[in-house]
C-alpha cells in the first residue's frame, strides 16, 4: 500500500504564502495603525509567533501528513499537537477535485479535495502526477463499486 | 471518446449577480438619472471603473470554464487564479437540471446544473450556462439516447396542485424580493404604495372583525394568490419522460425546466396529501433524489395531482422496484388506542377554551379579536384531530426488502416507500403511556440531505422491535 507524504516544495510554498500574508498585515499596520501604542508594543510578539510558525510549525505540520489508500478507503493522518486521522470509505466518496494556484502550478504541485455527502477532506499540494493517478484510481474504484 | 463544452457568454451575467445590488443597480440608476438630468451624481465614475474591472475578471472566469464528458466521467474545469478540476464518475451523479428563462431563450442559452450527494443544500454542485445545442448534446452523452415514453399532465391537474400546495409564506418569499428590487431600481417606495392600497381596500370591506384582521387577511390572501400563480407557471406544461432507468421531468412556461435523474439515485418515493388536497380528495406523487441541488428540498414532483387509484397506478408503473413486501404492522384498533390518538387534540382544545375565556375577561376591549383568533385556532385543532383519527385508522408499516410507512407528517398525510439500504436511522421511542401500554413510536429516516422521515405511532413494542431487528439482520 503506497503512502503519500507532502514534499519539501509544499512546505516552501506555504512558508512563502504565510510570509506574504504576514508582510501584508505588517504593511497595513505600519500604514494605518502605527499611531496606536498597542500595535507597536505587540510587534515583538507578532515577530516571535511568525518566526515559530515559519521555521518550526509549518515544516513539522506538513511532515506529519500521511495519505494512504488501504482496501476500500482513504486514510489521512496529520497534526503535531493534535493528531487527527480521517477515514473516508470509497463507498461514501462522491468525487475528487484538484486545485492549483499559479505558483503551485509552476512547482508542479496540486491540492486535492475529496467530497462525500455532507463532508469533505482537503489535502495540501502534492505532486501533480500523484494527484492525476489518485483521481484516476478513484474513478475506476467508483465504476467497480457500481458494477459498471 | 471525450467531448469538450465551453460556457455560453451569458454566464458572465450570472457570475456578476453578487454585484447586482451594490454595483450594477447604482450604475443603472446613475445612467437613468444622466438621461433625465444630464449630469452624473455621486461616485458613478468610480462605480463604472469597478464595474469594468469586475467585468474583465468575470469574462476571464467564463473563458476558463470547461465541461469535458467522457464515457465514464464528467470533468469540470474552473478558475482563473486558482484553477480547479473536478472529476466525477457518471454513476455518482444524482441529477442534471436545465433551466431556460426568457432572457436565456433570446440568446439561445440554457442554465445547466449538475448535482451530486456531496453538494450543499439549496445549492447546485456546479451551475453554468451552455448553448441550447451543447446542453442537448451533453444530456445525450450523460444519459444516452434511449427511447422514452412521455406522459403529459393536464393544466387542471397542475392548477389543483398549485392551489392546494400554495402558501402565503411562499408568496412572501417570491413577491417581496421582486417588489423591493424594482422599487430600489426606479427609486420609488413601491412597498409603501402597496400597503396604502391594501389599507384603502380593507376599509371598504365592512366586517364584524377588527380592522387589523381585515388588513392581515387581505395581505395573506394576496401572497397566497402570488404563490398559486407562481407555482402554476412553474409547473405548467408538466411532462414526464421515462425509459428503463431514467426519469426526466419537464415543466415551466416562462422559465422552462428539465430535471433528469437515474432511478438508482432515488432515495425514497412519497405519496402526499396537503390539507386542501384532502378537501378535493387528491394526492401527489413525489420523489426524493440525493443531492437534487438548488431547490428548497430534494423533492421532484412526478405526478402533480390525481385520485389515489391514479397515483398508485403511476407509482407501480414507474417505481415497481419499490413495491413493499413484509407483514403489515399497525396500532391496535380499539377504543383505548383511539382515545390515545385524540389525547393531544383534546388537551389543546381545552387549553384554547381556557386561554380564550381568560383573555376575554382580562382584555374586554379585544373580545372580537380574541374570538376571531379562537375560531381560527379552533379550526386548526379540529383539523389536527381529524388527522389523528386518520393516523389511527391508516397508520402502518411494512418491513422487508423495501420499507413502507403510512402516517401523517405535519398537516399532510404521507405514504413513504424506500429500499431497505436507503434507511439511515430507525428510532424506537417509548413515552410513559407507551411503557404502560407496551407500545412504541417508530421514526424512520432516509439517509438523504433533507432526511425524509415518517413516524408511525402506537405500535406493539415487542413485535415491532423483533421485525426491525429481523429486517436489518441485527442480533441482540
Amino acid at each position: 500500500m503506497k503512502v503519500y507524504s507532502l514534499s519539501r516544495k509544499t512546505t516552501i510554498l506555504w512558508q512563502v504564502r504565510v510570509a506574504v500574508i504576514a508582510a501584508a498585515i505588517g504593511i497595513f499596520v505600519r500604514l494605518f495603525l502605527w499611531g496606536y501604542m498597542e500595535f507597536q508594543a505587540s510587534l515583538w510578539l507578532y515577530s516571535l509567533i511568525l518566526t515559530i510558525v515559519e521555521i518550526y510549525y509549518i515544516p513539522m505540520y506538513f511532515k506529519s501528513y500521511k495519505i494512504s489508500f488501504p482496501d476500500g478507503a482513504i486514510l489521512i493522518e496529520r497534526g503535531i499537537l493534535i493528531r487527527t486521522t480521517y477515514v473516508m470509505p470509497f463507498s461514501r466518496l462522491v468525487y475528487a477535485q484538484s486545485y492549483a494556484s499559479p505558483i503551485a502550478k509552476l512547482l508542479k504541485l496540486s491540492g486535492l479535495s475529496f467530497k462525500a455527502a455532507r463532508s469533505k477532506i482537503f489535502i495540501p499540494e502534492i505532486a501533480e502526477d500523484d494527484v492525476k493517478y489518485i483521481i484516476q484510481s478513484l474513478a475506476v474504484e467508483a465504476e467497480n463499486e457500481k458494477g459498471i | 471518446m471525450k467531448k469538450e463544452f465551453r460556457a455560453h457568454p451569458l454566464m458572465m451575467f450570472r457570475l456578476m449577480r453578487p454585484f447586482l445590488i451594490f454595483l450594477i443597480y447604482p450604475v443603472v440608476q446613475g445612467a437613468i438619472q444622466y438621461f433625465v438630468t444630464g449630469t452624473f451624481k455621486g461616485a458613478i465614475k468610480l462605480e463604472l471603473i469597478a464595474l469594468l474591472v469586475i467585468s474583465i475578471i468575470v469574462g476571464l472566469r467564463c473563458a476558463a470554464f470547461k465541461l469535458i464528458l467522457g464515457s465514464k466521467t464528467v470533468t469540470i474545469k474552473t478558475g482563473v487564479w486558482l484553477k480547479k478540476k473536478a472529476v466525477i464518475p457518471i454513476s455518482k451523479l444524482s441529477s442534471v437540471r436545465t433551466e431556460q428563462n426568457p432572457v436565456d431563450a433570446i440568446f439561445n442559452a440554457v442554465t445547466y446544473r449538475i448535482n451530486t450527494e456531496a453538494g450543499s443544500k439549496r445549492k447546485s454542485d456546479f451551475e453554468f450556462k451552455l448553448s441550447k445545442s451543447d446542453s442537448r448534446e451533453a444530456s445525450k452523452l450523460l444519459y444516452g439516447e434511449k427511447e422514452h415514453t412521455a406522459v403529459k399532465f393536464s393544466a387542471f391537474k397542475v392548477a389543483v396542485m398549485a392551489v392546494t400546495t400554495s402558501s402565503a409564506v411562499t408568496g412572501i418569499f417570491v413577491a417581496v424580493p421582486i417588489i423591493s428590487n424594482i422599487g430600489r431600481l426606479i427609486g420609488v417606495g413601491i412597498e409603501k404604495m402597496l400597503l396604502d392600497e391594501i389599507n384603502n381596500i380593507s376599509q371598504l370591506v365592512d366586517t364584524h372583525m377588527p380592522p387589523i384582521v381585515s388588513r392581515v387577511s387581505l395581505i395573506l390572501a394576496l401572497f397566497y394568490l402570488v404563490s398559486a400563480i407562481y407555482l402554476l407557471f412553474k409547473y405548467i406544461n408538466f411532462k414526464l419522460y421515462l425509459d428503463d432507468d431514467k426519469l426526466e421531468v419537464r415543466t415551466g412556461f416562462f422559465v422552462r425546466r428539465r430535471t433528469a435523474f437515474k432511478k438508482k439515485a432515488v432515495n425514497d418515493v412519497k405519496i402526499e396529501q396537503s390539507p386542501l388536497m384532502r378537501l378535493f380528495k387528491r394526492y401527489s406523487l413525489k420523489v426524493s433524489v440525493g443531492g437534487y441541488g438548488d431547490t428548497g428540498n430534494e423533492t421532484a414532483v412526478i405526478v402533480p395531482s390525481g385520485r389515489l387509484w391514479d397515483i398508485k397506478k403511476h407509482f407501480i408503473k414507474y417505481f415497481s422496484f419499490l413495491e413493499p413486501d413484509g407483514d403489515i404492522t399497525h396500532s391496535k384498533r380499539d377504543v383505548i388506542t383511539q382515545s390515545r390518538f385524540l389525547f393531544f387534540p383534546g388537551v389543546y382544545l381545552l387549553l384554547l377554551i381556557a386561554v380564550s375565556i381568560t383573555a376575554s375577561l382580562l382584555f374586554v376591549d379585544f373580545t372580537r379579536l380574541i374570538l376571531f383568533l379562537t375560531l381560527i385556532i379552533g379550526v386548526i385543532i379540529v383539523y389536527y384531530a381529524g388527522l389523528s383519527i386518520y393516523e389511527y385508522k391508516f397508520g402502518k408499516m411494512r418491513l422487508g426488502s423495501n420499507i413502507f410507512a403510512h402516517s401523517v407528517k405535519g398537516f399532510n398525510t404521507r405514504e413513504m416507500y424506500a429500499p431497505k439500504e436507503n434507511i439511515g436511522q430507525i428510532k424506537i421511542v417509548r413515552y410513559l403511556p407507551d411503557l404502560i401500554q407496551g407500545t412504541c413510536q417508530v421514526v424512520i429516516s432516509v439517509h438523504s440531505e433533507s432526511a425524509d422521515s415518517i413516524k408511525v405511532r402506537m405500535l406493539d413494542y415487542t413485535t415491532t422491535k423483533e421485525k426491525i431487528f429481523k429486517t436489518f439482520d441485527i442480533n441482540e
